[in-house]
Formats: structure tokens, sequence, C-alpha cells
């Protein structure tokens, strides 16, 4: 194999796969004549592929294939209603755990959302500033009636005679 | 009744040559559309080449036939929001035959731990013309280069089962891979030189 050789290695490989073109086929025919391991190479290569091809499948198998397609497309519609089934159901099942889930919810935050007078006022009571209810309130104020009541009542006391005697 | 006969006829006519002239991609959406006449036609022009290439992966007749139905159906399946946008235009086919080769490289992986007979093998032991020790020999040598051709790189592998066992051209290899044809030529080349060099280092160069 001579320093030329390797430019010819595509157009061999190409010659093996039937994929040559004339002029390629040309050049290749011409360096052939006179290179005998490239030739030698082109067998090796030829017997490979030879080799790796597969047989051709026999007439009954090729019949058995063409007569397929109605049952592939059978199997395609089947395949693909399933699968649409599926796809229903899974969101069926879906929409029905979010219904199963949202409706004790929305019922509750109903409920949450207006609670009851006294709860309400629970929830909010702080304790009050003492002081500032000692100063609005009545008994802060000695001229109250409620201050003044209890003299009225010791006025009272002191005009029953006791005659414990 | 000539009204009749006149009115079929050219409607047939018209009908099959539409048909024929109609784009995959068209086939396509007409199917999904309900049309099974336009899955026959598909099936049709593609049915030989996916099988084709399902055998080199199938251990066994039935498993290519097999093969080469479902590569259809997850074709279809998986193109089926693609060709609505792209409708006629759709390439089905190297969509199709790269679905094969893909699926056919899963089946063979999955199925490697049963150790079947190769569907080639099975095809030769009905040729009685041969003796039998040549058979044997024969056999030995091709099933030591159809596995090489299963180990070769993935790349190559496709491009070598598209060119050998499909028949494509290099241009509908490069188109079917989305690779450029030159490269796809790239990988026949080193594809071929690994498997001679496997031929020539068994001496295996007798016919």
């Amino acid at each position: 194999m001579n320093r030329t050789c390797s430019d010819f290695q595509p157009l061999l490989v190409d010659r093996a796969a039937g994929a040559l073109d004339d002029d390629g086929a040309r050049r290749l025919d011409a360096h052939l004549v006179a290179c005998l391991p490239c030739r030698t190479d082109l067998t090796a290569v030829e017997r490979a592929l030879s080799l790796a091809a597969l047989p051709p499948p026999s007439t009954e198998e090729l019949q058995a294939v063409a007569a397929g397609a109605p049952m592939a497309a059978t199997r395609w519609r089947a395949d693909h209603r399933e699968r649409r089934f599926a796809g229903r159901l899974a969101l069926a099942v879906a929409a029905s755990a979010v219904f199963a889930l949202a409706v004790p919810w929305i019922l509750f935050a109903r409920h949450a959302t207006v609670p009851p007078p006294a709860a309400g006022s629970a929830a909010t009571w702080k304790l009050p500033d003492l002081d500032a209810v000692w100063a609005v309130s009545s008994l802060a104020d000695p001229g109250t009636q409620d201050e003044a009541a209890p003299e009225l009542l010791f006025a009272e006391l002191e005009e029953i005679d006791f005659d414990l005697e | 009744m000539a009204d009749g006969e006149t009115q079929t006829g050219p409607a047939l006519r018209v009908l099959a040559g539409g048909r024929a002239a109609e784009t995959d991609g068209e086939l396509l959406v007409e199917f999904l559309d309900g049309d099974e006449r336009a899955f026959e036609e598909l099936w049709r022009r593609h049915h030989a080449t996916v099988h084709a290439l399902a055998r080199r992966y199938a251990r066994t007749p039935e498993d290519a036939r097999d093969l080469t139905q479902r590569a259809f159906l997850r074709a279809v399946g998986a193109a089926r929001r693609a060709v609505r946008s792209a409708g006629g235009e759709f390439p089905f086919r190297p969509w199709l035959l790269r679905i094969a080769a893909n699926l056919g490289k899963n089946h063979l992986r999955d199925e490697a731990r049963w150790r079947r007979a190769p569907v080639g093998v099975i095809d030769d032991a009905q040729d009685g013309a041969t003796p039998a020790d040549e058979l044997l020999v024969r056999r030995d040598r091709e099933k030591r280069v159809r596995d090489a051709v299963l180990r070769l790189p993935r790349r190559q592998r496709e491009v070598l089962t598209l060119r050998v066992d499909a028949g494509l051209s290099f241009a509908d290899v490069a188109e079917t891979l989305g690779i450029a044809e030159g490269n796809a030529r790239v990988h026949f080349h080193h594809a071929a030189r690994r498997l001679a060099a496997l031929v020539r280092g068994s001496g295996e160069d007798a016919p």
C-alpha cells in the first residue's frame, strides 16, 4: 500500500457499499489495477459487509408484514382509546379529590369567618386600663349619688330610736 | 346507470391518484382524523424499510413483525402533536426510521438475557442446499460479524444498519439521523473498517 492508497480508502468503502459514483469508480479502478494491497483491502471490506448483511426475508414473512396494516391501525385506535380513557379517568379522580377536599374546607371556612359573638369577644378581650375606668366611673366623684348614699343611710339610722332598755 | 358509471369512474381515479400524491404528513393527519385508508397507505410505503431495519435487532421473525408494528404505532403516537403544526411537511419517514432503530436497540437490550437465535440464523437453517459443515462455518462467521455490528458505537451502528439493512442512500441516512451526509459517510467508513478488521483478524478473507 503506497502513500496514495489512503486517498482511495473512502472510495474503496463506497465501492463495497455500492455507493460509488462513476467518476470515483474510474479513479479507483485505475488505482486497483496496480495496487494489490488495496485489492485485498477491498475484498476484506466487501466480505465484512456481506457477512454483516442479513439474508432476505422469506416470501411468507414479507406477506405477513405487508398484511399487518389493518391490525396495526386497530391496535393504534385501541391504544389511543385506552390512553384517552386513562387520561379522563385520572382527570375525574383528580376532580373528585379536589371536590372531596374543597367542600369540607368551604363549609369550615364559612363557619370560621362568622364566629359567634362570645367567642369573638373572648378572642379580642384585653385587660382594661383600671385607672381610666376609675376616672370615668361615678365612684371617683364624691358628690354623686352613689357617694352620698351611705351618709343618708346613717342619717336615717340616727333617727331611729333604739330603746334597748 | 350510464351517469352513475360516468360519475363513479373519475371519482375513483381521482381518489387513487390523490392518495398516491399525498405526502406522508397529509396521510398522517387524515389517519388521525379517522381515515384508516391513510394509515394503510403509510404502511404500504414504509413497512418494508422498517421491517428490514427491525430484523437486525429481532431474535425471531415474529419479533421483527412486532417491532415493525410497534415502530409505526410509536411514530404515529409521538407525531400526533407535531404533525398538527407541520401538516404535510412533517418528515414522517426519517421520524419513523429513527424510532424503529431506537426500538430495535431497546428490544435487543431487553431480550439479551434470553440468548435466542437471531433471525438470520433461523433463516439460514431453512437453506437445504449447503452441506451442514459449511453451513455451520458460515453461520459462525456471520454470527460473529453480526454481533460485532450490534456492538459498534451507536452512530456507526445506526448508519450501517440504515445503509445495509434499510438500503437508504447516504443522503437519506443523514436526513434520518439529522446529521450531514459527509458525516454519515465517515461513520459508515469507520464501521466498515472495524468489521473488515474483524474479518481479517479471524482469517475469514476466503470467500
